[in-house]
């Protein structure tokens, strides 16, 4: 398999958090450090921070109050009205767009849940130590998980930055086998030529390691449900309702690699919804296929050589490193 | 429904025929067997691009690679003839497809009458057959398809039931592309189904290694029953593989057993695209799960034009479930086969 798009790397990120609150802040602190090309080593399609809150001060005013370097500090969790940390992500510019992306901590007790927006149509406005900016015409996820609410332990997060400005960023606690979180942000291809937001975003954490992220069959993990994800109408007049991946019948498993050229079987993933007032097919993902059986999250197409996509336990990601699980 | 062609197709849809009361169902195979030929070579039709031609025949007289039409260019039911000994078969040559010529034989060497005479020996080869006479049908060095072998195996491509008191009437639905591809469907009147679909297709989204892209798949349902919801293009038929043919990506053979691949079925929405106005379609790519004997574990590509519409037999009240729905009374540009969408110019009488 070769990659759609072109990608930067940042496998294995390790880092040891001393609870698992500060694990959380560690994990929000690289969502916005690698997509922004603080660590990581990401060079293009980089995504510009346009303002943040350490829970001290907050505007929207290009300042990052989180720092290029991590400082637990910094990231304060508390509910809307209380100082706490938010920050507000601009994608590059996409077919005409740029997407704000808000991870705003926001969470009135618990430390691995955080709430998102995203928003295509215009810049945020507001903004304080206290409150998060308004994205307008934007789509939130409330009180999603990113991080773990038992087992601290050393953790690795992975960096995945396309240079379109698609991303996947993970997170997995060592010796688990698992991806315990993932959000993800994709430029759709093959998407309806009246389409002005080809886009999908999604966030998922399995905070108790059920399934780990990727999982298909229990309502919510797998990227199917779609509950975790965001896309707007192609004509932008609603956000669409659980937007979710289409996934090809289960009787056809294959048993090994592609006979001709010894990859493994991946299958296209279109991204839908079948809800009665946004029902559509968007278009489908590049680089994330479906992987039908066979292998456990982890391994990699090409064990001994180079790389270039991971099983997510029922999904194939790109990566150009075995990521250590 | 909103959603254009990829390829530029040209139409011969319902064309008519009836073989009267008291004829015998092979009247109908035969002028099933002998339109494929005729659309595809442009001799009824009007296609005019993309077209096909005969690089040998068999009207069961005489037959050779000589490039001479023995079916004719104007149909004839005595020219075509379903035999084990002397027979009629017809070698189409494609037009120039990403660099490379398909030959494709259909070749009826079936009992006649009786089932088997819905069968016929179907096979494609990159090189050019040799031989064929009267009573043997041309050597393809390379070549695979599917064997008539009198017992069921072989390309279903018509009806055996509906003799009595008449085999038709029917119609026959032609659709050629500009780049060669085609997909030929045939109907009985009053059944509300396609009872076969004879489809090559030049796949998209093909891996770049691959010289072959051209996918063939000839099968029927031979004793469809009116009213039901069976036919050509329901769960079942085109997407089971069991009758369709591709040269390997590199080349050097040939493999059978494609299969299609489909959307999950939990996802099925019950109206259409909200924005467009479409009726949900998902792509439908070819491929195969399995290694054996000219099988290879694979994905070639998606078929374009040809979608899966999830609403097919039995999945939503909501959804039209029958063959032959159109996305518009007026203008038709797609119409329902079984799960299936693909184009149209026209409302198809079933």
């Amino acid at each position: 398999m070769a990659t759609e798009k072109t990608w930067q790397f940042d496998m294995n990120r390790a880092y040891v958090p001393s609870s698992l609150a500060e694990m959380a802040k560690y994990v929000l602190w690289y969502y916005k450090a690698f997509l922004t090309g603080q660590i990581g080593g990401a060079v293009s399609g980089l995504w510009t921070l346009v303002g943040s809150s350490d829970a001290v001060t907050g505007a929207l005013d290009g300042v990052d109050r989180w720092t290029a370097t991590y400082n637990a500090a910094k990231l304060v969790r508390a509910a809307s009205g209380s100082p706490h940390s938010w920050v507000v992500l601009k994608s590059p510019l996409i077919l005409g767009k740029y997407y704000y992306l808000l991870l705003d901590y926001s969470q009135s007790s618990n430390d691995y849940e955080m709430n998102i927006t995203l928003g295509a149509d215009g810049a945020p406005t507001g903004g304080t130590y206290q409150a998060a900016p308004t994205i307008p015409n934007s789509s939130g996820l409330g009180n999603t998980d990113f991080a773990l609410s038992a087992n601290n332990g050393p953790v690795k997060l992975h960096g995945q930055l396309a240079t379109d400005g698609s991303f996947n960023v993970f997170m997995s606690r060592d010796n688990t086998g698992q991806f315990a979180s993932v959000m993800l942000f994709q430029v759709l291809a093959n998407y309806k030529g009246t389409d002005s937001f080809p886009c999908w975003f999604y966030q998922q954490g399995d905070s108790t390691l059920a399934h780990g992220v990727g999982y298909v069959g229990t309502s919510p993990w797998g990227l199917e449900y779609g509950t975790k994800g965001i896309a707007r109408a192609p004509d932008n007049s609603q956000a669409i309702v659980t937007p979710g991946a289409i996934l090809p019948v289960s009787t056809y498993v294959p048993s090994g690699p592609d006979s001709f050229d010894g990859s493994y079987i991946d299958w296209p993933l279109w991204i839908g919804t079948r809800d009665s007032t946004t029902r559509c097919v968007k278009g489908r993902l590049q680089d994330i296929t479906y992987f039908g059986g066979g292998a456990t999250t982890g391994a990699v197409d090409n064990p001994s050589g180079s790389p270039s996509f991971m099983i997510v336990n029922n999904f194939w990601f790109p990566t150009n490193a075995a990521p250590a699980l | 429904m909103g959603i254009t062609y990829e390829k530029t197709w040209q139409f011969d849809m319902n064309r008519a025929y009836d073989p009267g009361v008291g004829a015998a169902m092979s009247a109908l195979e035969k002028y099933t067997l002998w339109y494929c030929k005729a659309f595809l070579c442009g001799h009824i039709g009007g296609a005019t691009q993309g077209l096909w031609t005969v690089a040998g025949s068999s009207d069961g007289v005489t037959g050779g690679m000589d490039g001479v039409d023995r079916w004719g260019t104007t149909f004839d039911p005595a020219k075509v003839v379903g035999s084990v000994s002397a027979r009629s078969w017809v070698v189409l040559q494609s037009p120039s497809i990403l660099g490379k010529t398909y030959w494709v034989l259909l070749d009826w060497n079936s009992t006649v009458p009786g089932t088997y005479d819905a069968y016929l020996t179907l096979k494609m080869d990159v090189q050019a057959p040799t031989g064929g006479s009267a009573t043997v049908a041309p050597t393809m060095a390379t070549g695979l398809g599917s064997y008539m072998t009198q017992s069921g195996s072989g390309n279903q491509f018509a009806l055996c039931s509906y003799a009595s008191p008449r085999p038709g009437p029917m119609k026959m639905h032609g659709m050629l592309a500009t780049d060669g591809s085609f997909i030929i469907l045939s109907s009985r009147d009053y059944t509300g189904a396609f009872f076969s679909g004879f489809v090559g297709m030049v796949l998209a989204n093909c891996k770049a290694a691959d010289q072959y892209p051209f996918y063939l798949s000839l099968t029927a349902d031979i004793t469809l029953v009116p009213g039901a919801t069976t036919g050509f293009g329901y769960a079942g038929t085109l997407d089971n593989g069991l009758y369709s043919v591709m040269r390997i990506p590199t080349g050097t053979a040939s493999q059978q057993y494609l299969y299609q691949i489909k959307p999950v079925t939990t996802r099925l929405p019950d109206g259409p695209d909200i924005f467009d106005g479409a009726w949900m379609n998902y792509p439908f790519w070819v491929g195969d799960n399995t290694v054996g004997t000219n099988r290879y574990r694979t994905i070639r590509g998606r078929l374009p034009d040809i979608m899966v519409h999830p609403g097919g037999n039995g999945y939503s009240s909501k959804y039209p479930v029958n063959s032959g729905a159109v996305d518009s009374q007026n203008n038709p540009t797609w119409m329902l086969v079984g799960d299936l969408w693909m184009p149209t110019n026209a409302i198809p009488l079933l």
